[in-house]
C-alpha cells in the first residue's frame, strides 16, 4: 500500500489526499474530478484490477453535494482502496470509466437512475432500476420519501 | 307458505340470489398471488393443522381466470403494480379481494419509493388482515370475513360499490399534491 501511495502522490500531487479509515482501510479523495479516468486508468495498471463498486452519496447541506465513490480491490499483492471525488453542483457531471472497467457501466446507470448524476461518453446512460417514465431520482434527499403511490405507469 | 306445508321438510324456499350467494360462499376459488414471506404463511394456512378446505377454500387456481378471489400476500413494489392490476383485470366477475400482511394493506415498513404504500390506491379491497405476517387464525378470520360479505351482499350492490371506488381513486389522483423532486428543485 506504501508504495502504491507514494506513486500516486508522486503523479497526482495536489489532487489527492489520503485518509486512514476505521479498520485501516484508506481512502483516496480526488479533489478534480475531471482526473477519475487518468487515476483509475493509473490504477488498473497499479495491480488494481476490480471495480468492486461505484456508488454515491447525497450530502444536501454540504458544500460538496455529491460523492461519487469507487471500491478499489487488488488481488496481487491484496489490497482495498476507496476513491472518494466530492462534486460541487447540484446536477453534477463526470467521466464513465466504463471504457476502462466494462464493470462500471451498469453501475454507472444505477447512479444515475438514482442520484441524476451524468456520466459524460458513458455508451447507454438511461435508467436501470426504475421504468423510463419514472419522473425525478429517488434516493437525493429532496425526493418525497414515499414517491408517488397514486398514479400507476401503465 | 303453502309448498312447504304440503311436501313437509322436504323441500325449501328462499330467493334466487340468497341461494347462489350461499352457494359461492363455500366454493370460494382463492388464487394466491404471494409475493414475499406473507406467501410462507399461507403455506401453514393450507396445510392440515390450519386447514383451509374446512371453508371450502382448498382450491388453489394459479390461473386468475378460473378463481374469483384474490389473496394478495407479500410486498408490492411499484414496479409490481402493473401486473396486479393486469390480473385482477382477468379475473372473472365476481371477484373479491384480500389484502394480507402490513404491506399489502399499507407498505408496512417499507415506508419507500419503490413499495406501493397500500394496494387500496390500485384496486378494491374487499378485507385487510393485519400482521406481519398474519397468524393463520387471522388468515381464516379474513376468510371468514369474505364469507359473510359474499353472503350478504348482492351483485349489484357490488358493482355499485366498486364504480364509488373507481371514482374516489379518480378525486384523489387530482386532489395530490405529490410533485416529482426535479420540479421542486428547478
Ligand atoms: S407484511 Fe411482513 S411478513 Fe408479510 S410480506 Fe410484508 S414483511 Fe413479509
Amino acid at each position: 500500500m506504501k508504495q502504491i501511495i507514494s506513486l500516486l502522490t508522486k503523479y497526482f500531487a495536489d489532487a489527492v489526499e489520503f485518509k486512514e479509515g476505521l479498520r485501516k482501510d484508506s481512502f483516496l479523495i480526488l479533489k478534480d474530478p475531471s482526473k477519475i479516468t487518468e487515476l483509475l486508468q493509473f490504477l488498473k495498471e497499479n495491480g488494481f484490477n476490480m471495480l468492486i463498486d461505484l456508488t454515491a452519496v447525497h450530502y444536501p447541506h454540504k458544500e460538496n453535494k455529491f460523492e461519487v465513490i469507487y471500491n478499489m480491490l487488488s488481488m496481487e499483492p491484496y489490497l482495498r482502496l476507496i476513491v472518494k471525488v466530492p462534486l460541487k453542483e447540484d446536477w453534477p457531471e463526470i467521466d464513465s470509466v466504463s471504457s476502462i472497467y466494462k464493470t462500471a457501466n451498469w453501475y454507472e446507470r444505477e447512479v444515475y437512475d438514482m442520484f441524476g448524476i451524468r456520466f459524460k461518453n458513458h455508451p447507454n446512460l438511461k435508467r436501470i432500476l426504475m421504468w423510463d417514465e419514472f419522473e425525478g431520482h429517488p434516493l437525493r434527499k429532496e425526493y418525497p420519501l414515499e414517491g408517488d403511490n397514486l398514479h400507476c405507469h401503465d | 307458505m303453502g309448498i312447504e306445508k304440503a311436501l313437509g321438510d322436504t323441500i325449501f324456499t328462499t330467493q334466487l340470489s340468497k341461494a347462489v350467494n350461499w352457494a359461492r360462499k363455500w366454493s370460494l376459488w382463492p388464487m394466491p398471488f404471494g409475493t414475499a414471506c406473507c406467501a410462507i404463511e399461507f403455506m401453514a394456512v393450507q396445510a392440515s393443522r390450519f386447514d383451509l378446505s374446512r371453508f371450502g377454500a382448498e382450491a388453489m387456481r394459479f390461473s386468475p381466470r378460473q378463481s374469483d378471489l384474490m389473496m394478495v400476500m407479500g410486498t408490492i413494489t411499484r414496479k409490481m403494480v402493473p401486473v396486479l392490476r393486469k390480473i385482477y383485470a382477468q379475473m372473472a366477475e365476481p371477484k373479491w379481494v384480500m389484502a394480507i400482511g402490513s404491506c399489502v394493506c399499507s407498505g408496512g415498513f417499507f415506508r419507500s419509493y419503490s413499495v406501493q404504500q397500500g394496494i387500496d390506491r390500485v384496486i378494491p379491497v374487499d378485507v385487510y388482515v393485519n400482521g406481519c405476517p398474519p397468524r393463520p387464525e387471522a388468515f381464516i378470520k379474513g376468510l371468514m370475513e369474505i364469507q359473510k360479505l359474499v353472503e350478504r351482499e348482492s351483485l349489484l350492490d357490488r358493482k355499485r360499490r366498486i364504480e364509488e371506488f373507481y371514482k374516489r381513486l379518480e378525486q384523489m389522483s387530482h386532489e395530490t399534491d405529490y410533485k416529482p423532486a426535479d420540479q421542486i428543485l428547478r
